[in-house]
């Protein structure tokens, strides 16, 4: 007791300065401890990396924010609220507190503090309530001192734009606290749809009565996904179109030559891009009452080969050229099976599209991501005996921010754009001249033909080597 | 010693080994006996053809074992004790009891079942208490007892032994060994006299008994005496010597006396020779004098029979015994509650928190002895609860052999000496081996000595899986320890510091106290942190029930103890979270006495009970509880739900045990199966179903 009351006094911040568990993503309430890079009580130079953590999006080094002697609170494997103490630093060694006295759970105001700070929601619960004492009482039917809010209420507050300081020792709130305070009558919650949300959240083991079962715990990051895209696609409204495209066999075709591998993936993503610009009521978000429509257009490529689904990002898709998006893209694939991805490149996408055409797959029903609008899908190619092979493209969308109309218009167009693809890239696996007869742009290969049937035209620009080249007005100006 | 292995039953009308030669009781040698001594064997003899002939009238209850043959054997061991030292006997035991407490008129006013006997008619025949005297109907189970009497003298060195008397049936049972040595490992200052009658009920001996009877004492270093009934004076000087030897070496002995039973083992089932049995009748020195001193023994008998007369008088006269003693009632009532917050000043973790409480406590009463397997410096104990306390307190922190029985045996006889043992059973699972003990011993000394005795034994072992220990080492087995008279049982939560428990224990302990620990929760750290939302408090009970109430409605009320609080509390918070579904939980410290209010009181608000315990369910402690609740406030229950462990071995695999043991997940599902039948009635949920 008297170590840790020591502690308690020695942490008023001039002599020791912890390094909090950093918030890296707004959707972690935790970071999992991975790695120690450093000694207990050793000396650290400022910037030293201190841990490795992982968040369910990535990993991250944790560095020293200034030199010193370190005391450190957390050990590999451990999960770490967001905001707690990871270890802490001091100019001299025995100014350090003993090692095990001072637990991350002892600085909850610090924990406190951080997380609103940082997330701009409500403080989460301190992670930890030192119980003072307090003389015995008869507490029978006492008022409530604190709030906790059930998933569904914390929905509905947000999505009702309700502050949540309202609820203010309210004790437990239910979705019908919320909806009597928005003057609506809480409806009836049948057993059955208390069972069916339960199981739905994943949160009851689906059993069947009989079988017997195993449970398997899912990874932090599958739990991660789990949640938010949960949580999504509670919030929104979705829909869905979809479209064929006649595809010539071309993923086949590109699917035999190594150096080709990819190269549609990185088209559709580029076409995509400058189709969104048109249509920006799907490169959206979605606030109560509003449609938040982004200024930039961040194309999140779905991956999940093994290491779990992730979704990395290229930023500003629509106006890079269709050679640095490919190869954009092919390094955020290898960055991904290196499990190298950082904190950014899975960051700030505003649309996402996930591409089974590897895969046999046929029909499927792609989940709109938190905070988006629409995501693309794109089938396997299929061809039904002796018909010309086809594709699919799906586009699900959230209802609330557009309609079938513009989604099936959006298709329409990106489905114009890529035919014309194909071909290009049927005639440059076909070995033909690397320079087509006909004058093409020098990005997306496209015939001038073609540019102009698209109502657009080929510019003469000046290549970074000094060189002319043609480029059509699509590849520049994304129209 | 006189080799008398496989000693054969003298045939009829031979003069046997032994035959009545120059150490009889003959007028010759008259001298030899006291004629105090002459007067309590034939005290015995007619106190005992009394009880028989009041047998055949109807005036006794239960039956009666006779030491008819036997007598000078209790006569010359009562001499050879001193006041202040131990006895303690076994079915046969009327013998014993006369010579050593001359309560002839107790004795028989308590077989005849009268308020007026020596244990108010509660113990009869076999169960008998008055002073130091002890007897008991269990067989081997009396030795560990008469042990732990003995380490209490070697403790306090006061100077008395302990004398235990077995018959050579009893010899087939283990706690005699287990208690022998320890004994002669401890060097503790008690006599084991066997009686041997060379019948074990109707069972000869040579059909049951292996081997050679002192030897098996010999080969533990015991010092081996030898006796029979047909040389008085030899017999009364062998006694005398292992007593001296035991008190003056304060070391065990053993002292066999051959002998035979005149009349049957019990009633009406004599199945030996007759001719036999009459050999013996004339063989025997009380009967011999008798027909020889005829002048002497007619005044004596007169007297004898004369005071027996007074007493069976005396005993028809007296009332009953009573019917119902206060106190006596299972103690289970609905005692109301008052609730407060609950503090929790300590973060040590609870095998330290639980360790720091015995060494304050053994630090102020040096009564407190601790007694378990590998409890001693430098391991001290599997769950390191005893860690470092032997250094501090050598003699009270004892290492005993793998011996359960014996364990809770010297418990129980430390208890009934005044001690406060502390006995550490390393798992739970071995609590089976100690069943007898506690059942039988500590569970019944109080009641059916009349309340002359309390058992402040502490009884404390981890139960609970969760470590992958599998079927012998994970289970809960409290449930077979619920209910017996005179006990309590506790089992300590995350929510209680342990520290608080045991300290009122020992502040208060009254009766044999199992405390159930946890093998998962000795590292854990008590807690009084609570999610928001929820309240922790405790009820003002002398073991506080844990409440952790949900600020607003309740739905369902959750009763658990022990290790499961932690995951019903993650459960109560999931239900809420995710279902919307509001838990109250309620988790009792003390299982037995069980007083059912807090759960009734909350179950008056939800209607719906789930009980959550490690065990297996069937006659399980939650079904207790909830037949209590129906019993006590019919109608208020709509719907019950158990959840425990199936009933199927512990499997030691991690992920079948998690699977079989309650968990989180299958807590919630029985959550939302109880909450799903009854709607989200909004408003009219705050106006309370009570």
């Amino acid at each position: 007791m008297s170590a840790m009351t020591a502690t308690r006094g020695m942490l008023s911040v001039s002599e020791l300065t912890p390094v909090f568990a950093p918030l890296n993503n707004v959707n972690d309430e935790t970071i999992l401890i991975v790695e120690v890079r450093c000694k207990d009580g050793e000396a650290v130079q400022k910037e030293a990396v201190l841990l490795i953590a992982e968040t369910s999006k990535a990993t991250f080094e944790i560095t020293a924010p200034a030199a010193g002697f370190i005391r450190l609170l957390v050990r590999p494997g451990q999960e770490i609220p967001i905001g707690d103490a990871l270890c802490l630093l001091a100019d001299s060694p025995d100014k350090l507190p003993a090692p095990g006295a001072a637990a991350p759970a002892q600085l909850p105001q610090a924990a406190g503090e951080k997380t609103l700070a940082s997330s701009g929601s409500p403080p989460a619960p301190p992670a930890a309530t030192t119980v003072v004492a307090s003389p015995p009482a008869t507490a029978e039917p006492e008022p409530p001192k604190s709030r906790r809010f059930s998933q569904k209420a914390k929905e509905l507050i947000e999505a009702e734009g309700l502050d949540p300081a309202g609820f203010d020792k309210h004790g437990l709130v239910r979705s019908g606290d919320v909806l009597k305070k928005l003057g609506q009558t809480p409806t009836t919650v049948l057993p059955e749809r208390i069972l069916a949300s339960a199981a739905a959240g994943n949160e009851l083991s689906p059993a069947v009565g009989g079988v017997p079962f195993r449970e398997v715990p899912l990874s932090k990051s599958k739990r991660t996904e789990i949640a938010l895209l949960a949580e999504a696609r509670a919030a929104a409204v979705t829909s869905q179109v979809s479209v064929l495209v006649p595809s010539e066999g071309v993923f086949t075709a590109c699917a035999r030559n190594a150096a080709f591998a990819g190269q549609m993936s990185s088209r559709i993503i580029f076409e995509a891009a400058r189709v969104l610009r048109a249509f920006p009521m799907l490169n959206a978000g979605y606030r109560p009452g509003h449609s938040v429509q982004y200024d930039q257009i961040n194309i999140g490529y779905a991956l999940d080969i093994e290491h779990g689904l992730k979704v990395p990002v290229i930023h500003g898709a629509d106006a890079a050229p269709l050679e640095e998006i490919h190869q954009r893209k092919q390094a955020l694939v290898e960055k991904y099976l290196l499990n190298t991805l950082t904190v950014d490149d899975l960051s700030r996408g505003t649309f996402t599209i996930t591409d089974l055409s590897s895969e046999d797959c046929w029909l499927f029903n792609p989940i709109v991501n938190k905070g988006q609008a629409a995501i693309l899908g794109v089938t396997g190619e299929y061809a039904a005996g002796g018909a010309k092979p086809v594709y699919g493209l799906v586009l699900a969308f959230d209802h609330r921010l557009a309609e079938g109309l513009v989604a099936s218009r959006f298709l329409a167009e990106l489905k114009r754009r890529l035919t014309a693809h194909h071909a290009v890239l049927l005639r440059l696996l076909g070995g033909e001249s690397e320079k087509p007869q006909e004058a093409c742009c020098a990005e997306c290969f496209r015939p001038a033909s073609e540019i102009t049937s698209l109502g657009g035209h080929l510019l003469k620009s000046v290549h970074h080597d000094g060189k002319d080249r043609l480029v059509c007005s699509v590849c520049v100006a994304g129209h | 010693m006189a080799e008398k292995q496989g000693l054969a039953p003298i045939p009829a009308g031979s003069p046997g080994p032994n035959g009545a030669g120059p150490g009889g009781l003959s007028s010759r040698s008259s001298g030899e006996l006291t004629e105090g001594q002459i007067h309590t064997a034939f005290l015995i003899r007619r106190v005992e053809q009394a009880l028989l002939r009041l047998f055949s009238e109807g005036r006794l209850y239960g039956t009666v074992h006779t030491c008819i043959g036997q007598e000078l054997i209790g006569v010359a061991v009562a001499e050879g004790l001193r006041q202040g030292d131990w006895v303690f006997s076994n079915h046969r035991c009327h013998g014993h009891f006369i010579a050593h407490t001359d309560c002839v008129e107790g004795l028989i006013a308590e077989i005849m079942g009268k308020r007026t006997g020596v244990c108010g008619g509660w113990g009869g025949s076999q169960h008998l208490c008055e002073g130091r005297f002890f007897s008991n109907g269990i067989q081997g189970s009396i030795v560990p007892v008469a042990a732990g009497l003995a380490l209490g003298e070697k403790l306090r060195a006061a100077g008395n032994i302990s004398a235990a008397f077995i018959g050579e049936g009893t010899l087939g049972e283990g706690a005699v060994y287990e208690a022998a040595n320890i004994a002669a490992k401890w060097d503790l200052p008690l006599l084991i006299v066997l009686e041997n009658n060379h019948y074990c009920q109707s069972t000869a001996q040579a059909e049951t008994i292996a081997g050679d009877i002192a030897q098996r004492f010999a080969a533990l270093g015991i010092r081996c005496f030898e006796a029979d009934c047909w040389h008085a004076r030899q017999l009364f000087e062998t006694a005398a010597a292992a007593a001296e030897f035991v008190r003056h070496e304060s070391r065990p002995a053993f002292l066999r006396v051959d002998t035979y039973r005149l009349m049957a083992h019990s009633k009406g089932d004599d199945d030996r020779d007759p001719r036999e049995v009459q050999a013996y009748w004339e063989k025997d020195l009380l009967e011999q004098f008798a027909k020889r001193h005829v002048a002497t023994t007619q005044p004596l008998l007169a007297e004898v029979d004369a005071r027996i007369n007074r007493a069976v008088a005396d005993g028809l006269a007296a009332e009953d015994a009573q019917v119902v003693r206060p106190g006596v009632a299972d103690g289970c009532d609905s005692v109301p509650v008052r609730w407060h917050k609950a503090t929790i000043a300590s973060k040590d973790r609870f095998s330290q928190a639980i360790r720091d409480c015995f060494e304050r406590q053994m630090e102020k009463d040096p009564r407190i002895v601790l007694l378990g397997e590998d409890i001693r410096s430098p391991y001290g104990g599997a769950f390191k609860v005893t860690k470092g306390l032997s250094d501090k307190f050598p003699s009270r922190v004892r290492n005993t052999p793998i011996s359960e029985s014996a364990i809770v045996g010297l418990g129980n006889g430390l208890a009934l000496h005044g001690m406060r043992p502390v006995c550490e059973i390393m798992f739970g699972d071995f609590l089976t081996l100690a069943f007898d003990q506690i059942a039988n011993g500590a569970a019944k000394f109080p009641g059916m000595y009349n309340g002359k005795v309390q058992v402040p034994l502490i009884v404390r072992t981890p139960m609970g899986g969760g470590r992958g220990y599998g079927p012998t080492h994970s289970q809960s087995l409290e449930k077979h320890f619920l209910g017996l008279p005179q006990t309590r049982v506790l089992a300590l939560n995350d929510r209680v510091h342990p520290g608080e428990i045991y300290d009122r224990l020992f502040a208060t302990i009254d009766r044999m106290t199992l405390v159930i620990e946890n093998k998962l929760m000795y590292a854990r750290r008590p807690s009084g942190e609570t999610a928001e939302g929820f309240v922790l408090e405790h009820s003002d009970e002398p073991f506080p029930t844990v409440r952790l109430r949900p600020e607003g409605r309740a739905d369902v009320t959750v009763v658990c103890y022990a290790g499961t609080l932690p995951m019903v509390e993650e459960a109560a918070l999931r239900a809420f979270d995710q279902m919307e579904i509001a838990v109250e939980v309620i988790c009792p410290v003390q299982l037995y006495p069980l007083n059912p209010y807090p759960a009734l009181e909350s179950v008056a608000r939800t209607g719906r009970l789930l009980v959550v315990e490690e065990g297996l369910a069937f006659a399980a402690w939650g079904a207790e509880l909830i037949a209590r609740i129906v019993e006590i406030a019919p109608g208020r229950l709509e719907k019950a739900a158990r959840r425990t462990a199936p009933a199927h071995p512990i499997p030691s695999s991690g992920p079948l045990e998690k699977a079989v043991l309650p968990n989180v997940d299958s807590i919630l599902r029985s959550i939302a199966e109880l909450a799903g039948h009854v709607g989200d009635d909004g408003d009219a949920g705050d106006a309370q179903r009570v």
